[in-house]
């Protein structure tokens, strides 16, 4: 699924769990489509960031069953990523 | 001529410089060091991070920077703040200036603070002029006896019966009639000052000598300007802007205001069993007992105006003081509002309030310094006899007010508060109290109701001479 690195990229994930693996360990969690593979979320880091991707580990959160007052609806997939850059590289996220 | 000093504070660590901007204004100039600015910032943000919640951290667990790039500009406004107050109470203690009203400045607005940067601003703040307080003791001064005669009585009915009486629509104005439409105010140069779409006019009458009133500025020859317009018609009345207009900009330049004509009222006074229908009485003579007790009230009132009058009168030509050759915008409209109120306190009609301040505008340099005058002595005196206002106080003077106007007590205070001029009424009786104050030390000599009489008259004739 090669296309445009920002519509690969979603958003960063900005949490205490995402901000504690980037800043011990230079892992940095992303958002990301769906449908984008490893290589792509690869690609796309590198060419909006300008960093060398070392490592992507990649997850899938089903979508939640809510139940609303006109039945049960399904919340999103959500695809997020965490990727491992090379020794001595960053992002500024914030 | 100017004269500066500069003197740092330790302990808030800033730099003042004060300079003269004339008689009885100062402009101050206060630098904040860069070392504080950046301390108020990181104290700002580390409260701020302590409490605030963002999704995906609990409590206080943000990082610092994502914090500061969310709430960065309202940090940067919020020390921007506090900087700016404390260094500005910081800077008036310090220079032990008496300050009098809010600080002005133009450039508060523009700045920004920026870390490692000192914050730099200017004010302007009027202050106390120094002067020597007059003795408070011992005043003399004369109290007249007052009597509410028939005369008076049928007069105010007079009155009451055109304030109740009807509105009728006419083809062609005459002499006392109301006009009502568009009045647009211009500048030299086609500034458009005012644009009031329902502006009223009242044709001059023959003992008004041509002189009338539009949009608040007086005309001397009116009656000539305006002529006889029916509706539908236009006229264009040229004026001069008053020199103590509460809008610099008006002062002294050459107006014109475009007037359109879109109706002509005459009022057709009320007959008097109407009046007493509507009031809700049995009789006219019920109604004559009420206006007298109204009467008696404002005899009252009236009383303690010709009092204060002396007080005030013996306060301006016992003190020696230097006063702004021009009023600024802020003194001009303090003036003037203590004005209205003064007159809506003794009851006059709003009409007549209307005409009094608009002469006011136009009156001479030395009625308009005067009264600013009398507002320091006033203020000082009030400072060193620890003269205070209660809420009460305020509450009771405003359904006095209203009670004249024919108004609700809460219309009428709802109103004061939403137009900002509650502190009139503050100031006004706390003017009041200073003077009665100052009357309870002094020799009163009771006269009567003929030198009342002759008192007001020459009171009157003394107020339209300065104006």
């Amino acid at each position: 699924m090669a296309t445009n690195a920002i519509y690969i990229i979603k958003k960063p994930v900005l949490t205490e769990k995402s901000t504690d693996a980037m800043n011990e360990h230079g892992r940095y969690t992303f958002e990301v489509d769906r449908k984008a593979t490893k290589t792509d979320i690869k690609n796309a880091i590198e060419s909006l960031y300008g960093v060398q991707v070392e490592r992507v580990q990649t997850r899938t959160q089903k979508g939640k069953l809510k139940r609303l007052r006109y039945g049960y609806v399904r919340e999103k997939v959500k695809k997020s990523a965490t990727v491992r850059l090379a020794e001595g590289q960053s992002i500024e996220l914030f | 001529m100017a004269k500066k000093t500069t003197e740092a504070h330790e302990d808030l660590n800033i730099d003042v410089k004060v300079e003269d901007s004339g008689p009885s204004r100062k402009k101050l100039n206060i630098e904040v060091p860069a070392d504080v600015v950046s301390a108020r910032l990181v104290d700002s943000l580390d409260t701020l991070v302590a409490e605030v919640e963002l999704p995906g951290f609990r409590k206080g667990r943000a990082p610092k920077r994502l914090v500061e790039k969310k709430f960065g500009s309202t940090i940067r406004d919020e020390a921007k703040k506090q900087l700016i107050s404390a260094a500005y109470s910081k800077a008036i203690e310090e220079k032990e200036l008496k300050v009098i009203g809010e600080p002005t400045s133009e450039m508060i607005d523009k700045i920004e603070v920026e870390d490692g940067k000192a914050l730099s601003f200017e004010v302007e703040v009027e202050v106390q002029p120094e002067f020597e307080m007059p003795s408070l003791e011992g005043i003399e001064i004369k109290k007249p006896k007052f009597e509410v005669t028939d005369e008076r009585i049928n007069e105010e009915i007079g009155k009451i019966a055109i304030n109740e009486g009807d509105l009728e629509q006419r083809d062609e104005p005459e002499p006392g009639d109301y006009l009502t439409g568009n009045g647009v105010m211009t500048g030299p140069d086609g500034t458009e000052f005012y644009n009031i779409e329902g502006c009223v006019v009242r044709v001059p009458l023959t003992e008004d000598n041509g002189r009338g009133m539009i949009l608040g500025v007086v005309v001397d020859d009116f009656s000539s300007q305006l002529g006889l317009p029916k509706p539908g018609e236009s006229v264009t009345i040229k004026a001069k802007g008053p020199e103590h207009h509460e809008n610099e900009d008006l002062r002294g330049v050459d107006l014109t205001v475009a007037f359109e004509v879109t109706r002509v009222d005459r009022i057709i006074p009320a007959e008097v069993p109407d009046v007493v229908a509507r009031y809700g009485m049995e009789s006219e003579d019920q109604l004559k007992d009420a206006v007298k007790s109204r009467l008696n009230q404002r005899g009252i009132v009236e009383q303690q105006t010709v009092m204060r009058h002396q007080i005030a009168r013996h306060l301006l030509d016992n003190t020696e003081m230097e006063l702004p050759e021009r009023l600024t915008a802020v003194q001009a409209m303090r003036a003037i509002e203590r004005y209205r109120y003064e007159l809506m306190y003794r009851g006059v009609d709003q009409q007549e309030i209307e005409r009094r301040v608009a002469e006011f505008r136009s009156s001479s340099s030395d009625r308009a310094q005067r009264e600013l005058k009398l507002f320091f002595i006033i203020n000082q005196a009030a400072q060193d006899l620890k003269v205070g206002v209660t809420e009460q106080e305020v509450n009771g003077r405003i359904a006095q007010m209203a009670a004249e106007q024919g108004q609700r007590p809460e219309e009428l205070r709802q109103h004061l508060i939403q137009s900002g001029q509650a502190q009139q009424i503050v100031v006004q009786i706390r003017e009041h109290k200073t003077i009665d104050a100052i009357i309870a030390k002094a020799n009163v000599e009771e006269v009567s109701a003929e030198e009342f009489e002759k008192l007001a008259k020459e009171q009157a004739e003394a107020e339209h001479a300065s104006a």
